[in-house]
């Protein structure tokens, strides 16, 4: 299907409202949405939110030839997988214009500024070596896809453990997961995107562009930086459009302090999955399914046992062919699930009391919608720079 | 009757999660994470285009690499089942765009995601002739029947794994699948205990439209 057309005053209001350094949901230019990362049960499986904008990664791996010109390096490819399911215009199976731009510009962010150490990842020289793909899949396209797909590529990567393998000889012996520990990748440093809309001829630059922010834009600058403080990417695109040495400048400060806050948030999410991983019982993704505690529905495991009809199962004889049963339900359209029941009767599965029905529970009122006061304040962040960048962070309390 | 206790893992469900779709839902039974996503009534494509029915364009997603043998196969079945609970003669031709998400895979993803569709169905509002609701259940090398067994339990080995999905108004089978080899008295009893398993889907599914509307006319 074809994309919604932009209308000329949804474009018009935008582009006046950043002239007046204001945005539609209420961002200054320089501010992000909230971003939340969550990892899943698998290795190499990291999910990011970027405001409405959400984008799941997942690594693996497997032994390959290494190629001819580098004998001694493993592989490292990245897939970005776009389908309807992020927004209308996308097509399953087949990236377009931007699926190829967002594809490349995460290649270009930690593919090609080495962030990964790939001779590591060679088992025998010329012979076997690790490829390590990161499927990158699009889930909802609410703006900025290169920022999150590049943060959940870099989460992925950070989270994945490969399986351990030993040289016995020239015999390469791979351990599954659960016989050896496996081993994290080596990662030489964190590089992430930011990504700037830019408008009234290069002038403004506004940092993570929403959807309508993109489309009303006269330009893009994307910024691949690393908690260093090192550009790793630089792409401007955009029809004629112009922009001072010196906003560049100004915006690779933003990005760079930006990315330090970023990575830092990043490690802390791995330090935290690590921690709720070595409590056991980890659910993974199944906790983020409640990131809005008002919009989830769950059904508790006490809630979801009910009575069956006990089955004996017997050794079949060949004689004693099963007899056809033509009337499949006997009780048809009628819920049996009463809650007196022979508790005796019950050899196996007796863990648990018997429970009350199973009827649909009166749903407890919803606490009142709490008013989420805005509240900003002006943070320092200090930076090594000459001038000192002031940000606005806006936090919400409840 | 006698009567034994069994139970289907957890259920959570989070409805209308993308901002963009017509219905969106993540759904999880127990480890099991997938997300699924409806676009439609939509224009459908020429070659596409039915003149007495809605087209259905399903896609499923495996999390690693391109979808293969094995995803087109999930993709069928999901198909077939869709094809007989939305009301197609009511759009003629227009196309449904339905794409399933593999998030989590924790055993019985086939049905978790028609779990998850038919709820991402019931979140676009789309005309629905009754709802579905998916069960597996597995015959292990000892010949017990296993519900809802979760990725463990599948890895260890099993005789045969069972899914059935059944209709909210008679109960009735909509679609059996069935890999391996069971005796025909099993698969028959694998396939009354996953009925009355359908009962606490059927159930949560009610929870979960009473949910999102009580939050609507707060």
């Amino acid at each position: 299907m074809k994309e919604t057309p932009l209308s000329i005053c949804e474009k018009q209001t935008v582009i006046q409202g950043v002239k007046e350094g204001q945005r539609v949901d209420g961002r200054s230019l320089s501010e992000q949405r909230k971003t939340c990362i969550t990892f899943g049960t698998e290795w190499g499986c990291c999910q990011v939110l970027l405001g409405n904008t959400r984008v799941m990664a997942q690594v693996s791996c497997s032994v390959q030839v290494p190629k001819s010109s580098r004998a001694n390096e493993g592989m490292l490819f990245i897939n970005v997988e776009m389908s309807t399911m992020a927004a209308e215009h996308f097509e399953a199976g087949r990236l377009g214009q931007q699926g190829i731009e967002v594809n490349r510009l995460v290649e270009r962010c930690i593919k090609d500024s080495r962030c990964i150490d790939l001779e590591s990842l060679c088992i025998l020289v010329e012979e076997q070596a690790w490829e390590v793909r990161v499927d990158i899949h699009v889930l909802n396209h609410e703006g900025n896809l290169i920022d999150a797909a590049t943060l959940a590529a870099l989460g992925a990567l950070c989270h994945f453990k490969r399986p351990d393998v030993t040289l016995d000889g020239r015999d390469v012996i791979i351990h599954q997961l659960d016989e050896r520990d496996p081993v994290p990748l080596t990662i030489l440093h964190h590089p992430l995107t930011l990504s700037f809309a830019l408008f009234n001829q290069g002038k403004t630059c506004v940092l993570d562009p929403t959807n309508l922010e993109e489309r009303s834009a006269d330009g893009k600058l994307v910024m691949g930086l690393n908690a260093y403080r090192e550009l790793c990417t630089l792409q401007i695109s955009g029809d004629g459009v112009f922009i001072h040495k010196e906003a560049v400048l100004s915006c690779a400060n933003v990005a760079a302090s930006r990315a330090v806050q970023m990575v830092e948030m990043l490690k802390n999410s791995l330090a935290d999955d690590a921690a709720e991983r070595a409590k056991g019982k980890y659910t993974g993704l199944v906790n983020s399914v409640a990131l809005e505690t008002e919009r989830i529905t769950t059904q508790s495991q006490a809630e979801v046992y009910f009575k069956a009809p006990k089955h004996k199962v017997e050794v079949l004889d060949k004689e004693q062919l099963p007899i056809t049963k033509t009337k499949l339900i006997n009780d048809q359209g009628v819920v049996t699930l009463e809650t007196s029941c022979d508790v005796s009767s019950s050899e196996s599965d007796m863990e648990i009391e018997p429970l009350p029905s199973v009827a649909v529970k009166k749903i407890e009122p919803l606490p009142s919608v709490a008013l989420k006061k805005r509240v900003h304040e002006e943070i320092d962040i200090g930076n090594d720079s000459e001038e000192e960048t002031v940000m606005l962070v806006t936090s919400d309390l409840t | 009757m006698e009567t034994e206790e069994k139970s289907i893992r957890a259920l959570k469900c989070e409805q209308s999660v993308l901002s963009r779709a017509d219905g969106s839902v993540m759904f999880s039974q127990g480890n099991t994470v997938v997300m699924a996503s409806v676009y439609g009534p939509l224009e459908a494509k020429i070659q596409k285009e039915l003149s007495d029915r809605m087209y259905i364009e399903l896609n499923y997603k495996p999390k690693i690499g391109m979808p293969g043998v094995a995803e087109r196969g999930k993709e069928k079945l999901i198909k077939t089942t869709c094809n007989h609970i939305i009301l197609t003669n009511l759009h003629p031709r227009t196309a449904v765009c339905i794409t399933v998400q593999e998030m989590q895979d924790g055993g019985t993803l086939l049905a978790a995601s028609i779990n998850a569709v038919c709820l991402a169905l019931l979140d676009s509002g789309l005309p629905l002739q009754c709802l579905v609701a998916a069960v597996t259940c597995l015959v292990d090398k000892k010949d017990r029947i296993v519900l809802d067994p979760c990725i463990n339990t599948v890895k260890e080995g099993y005789k045969a794994m069972c899914t059935f999905a059944f209709d909210s108004q008679k109960y009735n089978m909509i679609l059996s699948h069935c890999e391996g080899q069971v005796p025909y008295q099993l698969f028959q009893k694998a396939m009354e205990l996953c009925q009355k398993a359908s009962h606490v889907i059927f159930d949560f599914y009610r929870q979960a439209v009473l949910r999102k509307f009580s939050k609507e006319l707060l």
